[in-house]
């Protein structure tokens, strides 16, 4: 891939994370959603879990986030480690890790065990 | 008489005000042993002397071993380039008094090769620095070696770039720039200023072409505008905001909004009359 | 081309130091310093962050364990950290952008001395000050909820 389109990607997510977050974070707080604690409980949770809504924005923003944060890892890596086959082997430690963690979070946005103890 | 003596005292009084006693730390790169070594000299400085004034005559009365590069003392050919208590500046250019310290450590520039003391290597500088194409590249090359006319330029077209052909390749910003203190393959703020240079040409039709060359890590992305290298530029050339502009176009390519760039064509030099009395020229001779 | 084992790079380079150690510049370089920190410290969170909520696929009892764990006044205040480094990353990286592409940057002008470049010009030290007064705004917010949760405020 060019590194522009690289960087490209790294702007547009960078946009996309900007709204997200403000999304992500409002709903922590008084004036916009039931607040930090509250939003903290499982049935709370649980009830977001189950709206596509919030479960498209979880996937938008987990996959952004993380496309956003290893994208500058490897700008940070590169400018350290100079020689091109360094470079091949920590892309492909990158890529590796980030596979993991978009898989691993991924899961509990589609999947997860849905009993609840103290629901009334 | 009386008179001369009033003079001797004022001299005595503007010798106490305007000059001090400074010690300079010199960082000596040894390329024998392949180690520095620090030494440190005292020196009776004037009010108007330079670094490069301190090091001619530390270098005349003190030791003469120590090296620095320089040439011209008035910041035109940037050979004196060096870190001056921890920033890279001109030797020429820096006032010892407006330092207001009274100690001065000099080192050699950083990011560079060392050669011998404060003289450092720009043989990569100037690698890169050729490596972008630093010439207008045009589609007539017959006109181009060999021009029947003069290529069109407004005074309006000219500053787009004039800004940036002020620069004298000292390498400060190269040593300032946070990308190269641990990227040595990075093209440097200097180059990527200089094609930018070239792009905003208006007789210069290969934006492309220079495009493709700084289109990598080591090239335009490799800058994250600390701004460091406008910061100590000494002609005020300001290589951050070639290297934005530059990093617009490069945007641009990658989303297919940019096309090639028809450079301007050439008009017949403008006609002038002699006046009476002017001779004619001597015929060519070389 | 010059004998390449000739250079002494590693005795004359500022290295990772270099990012950091050199405190002489300009502001611009500081929020460089600062952006890369953040930018670091906000992966290796985003990774704990992924770790931790995970937890919600194993029930309940899992939840209000890992749950027990983190809510404690030290977590909250690395909480409180993390939200004021993503809202410095966050502003600052849209000051980039607005920079980066030659938006807001200014044009090239001749060069008259005392020298000033653009980026000490008006409109990006501006971008600046706006950047950090929605920024104050923002952490006060988030500042308010975690008195909330600390029961300092009711």
């Amino acid at each position: 891939m060019k590194e522009s389109t690289i960087r490209l990607i790294q702007y547009f997510t960078a946009l996309l994370i900007f709204i997200l977050i403000g999304f992500h974070l409002g709903i922590f707080t008084q004036f916009l959603g039931p607040g930090y604690s509250a939003g903290l409980d499982y049935l709370s949770v649980l009830e977001r879990m189950k709206n596509a809504f919030y479960d498209t924005i979880y996937l938008i923003l987990l996959f952004s986030l993380l496309t956003h944060g290893f994208i500058g890892i490897r700008n940070i890596m590169f400018e350290i480690f100079l020689t091109s086959s360094i470079r091949r082997i920590i892309t492909l430690a990158l890529i590796i890790v980030y596979i993991f963690f978009l898989l691993y979070g991924a899961l509990p946005i589609f999947y997860g065990v849905e009993e609840c103890i103290t629901c009334v | 008489m009386a008179w001369r003596n009033v003079s001797h005292v004022s001299r005595v009084i503007f010798m106490k005000k305007d000059s001090k006693i400074i010690t300079f730390k010199i960082k000596r790169w040894d390329p024998g042993k392949g180690d520095w070594r620090i030494s440190t000299y005292t020196v009776t400085i004037r009010k108007g002397m330079t670094i490069l004034d301190a090091l001619v005559h530390i270098k005349e009365t003190i030791d003469h071993t120590l090296s620095y590069r320089a040439s011209c003392r008035m910041g035109i050919c940037g050979s004196c380039g060096m870190t001056i208590n921890g920033k890279p500046r001109l030797a020429c250019e820096t006032q010892i008094l407006e330092l207001k310290s009274n100690t001065i450590s000099i080192e050699p520039l950083k990011n560079f090769d060392l050669i011998k003391d404060l003289a450092t290597d720009f043989s990569l500088f100037f690698e890169k620095q050729t490596k972008i194409r630093p010439y207008l590249i045009r589609s007539d090359e017959d006109e181009y070696w060999n021009p029947s006319r003069e290529y069109k330029q407004t005074p309006t077209e000219r500053l787009l770039y004039e800004q940036f052909s002020n620069c004298i390749t000292c390498g400060l910003c190269y040593a300032a720039c946070p990308t190269n203190a641990t990227n040595i393959n990075y093209l440097g703020p200097q180059a990527l200023m200089n094609t930018y240079r070239f792009i905003a040409d208006s007789r210069d039709e290969g934006t492309l072409e220079r495009i493709e060359l700084v289109d990598a890590v080591d090239g335009i992305w490799g800058c994250h505008l600390s701004g460091a290298c406008s910061d100590v530029c000494p002609k005020g050339v300001d290589p951050a905001l070639a290297i934005q502009l530059l990093r617009g176009l490069v945007a641009a390519k990658a989303l297919r909004r940019i096309k090639h760039k028809k450079a301007t064509g050439v008009v017949p030099p403008s006609e002038a009359k002699r006046r009476k009395g002017i001779p004619e020229p001597p015929p060519f001779n070389v | 081309m010059a004998d390449r084992k000739r250079y002494r790079f590693k005795d004359n380079l500022w290295g990772i130091w270099g990012w950091y150690g050199n405190l002489k510049f300009n502001l611009e370089r500081y929020l460089y310093l600062i952006h890369r920190l953040t930018g670091v410290g906000l992966v290796l969170f985003l990774l704990l962050h992924i770790i931790v909520t995970s937890s919600r696929m194993y029930g309940e009892a899992a939840w209000i364990e890992t749950e027990s764990i983190i809510q404690n006044p030290l977590y909250d205040l690395g909480m409180l950290l993390v939200i004021g480094a993503l809202i410095f990353h966050g502003l600052n990286g849209i000051r980039l952008i607005l920079l980066e592409y030659g938006l807001l940057i200014g044009k090239p002008t001749q060069p008259i001395y005392p020298y000033k470049p653009t980026l000490k010009r008006r409109t990006p030290r501006l971008l600046i000050i706006l950047m950090m007064l929605i920024g104050t705004v923002f952490f006060l917010i988030a500042l308010y909820e975690f008195l909330l949760v600390w029961g300092v405020l009711s």
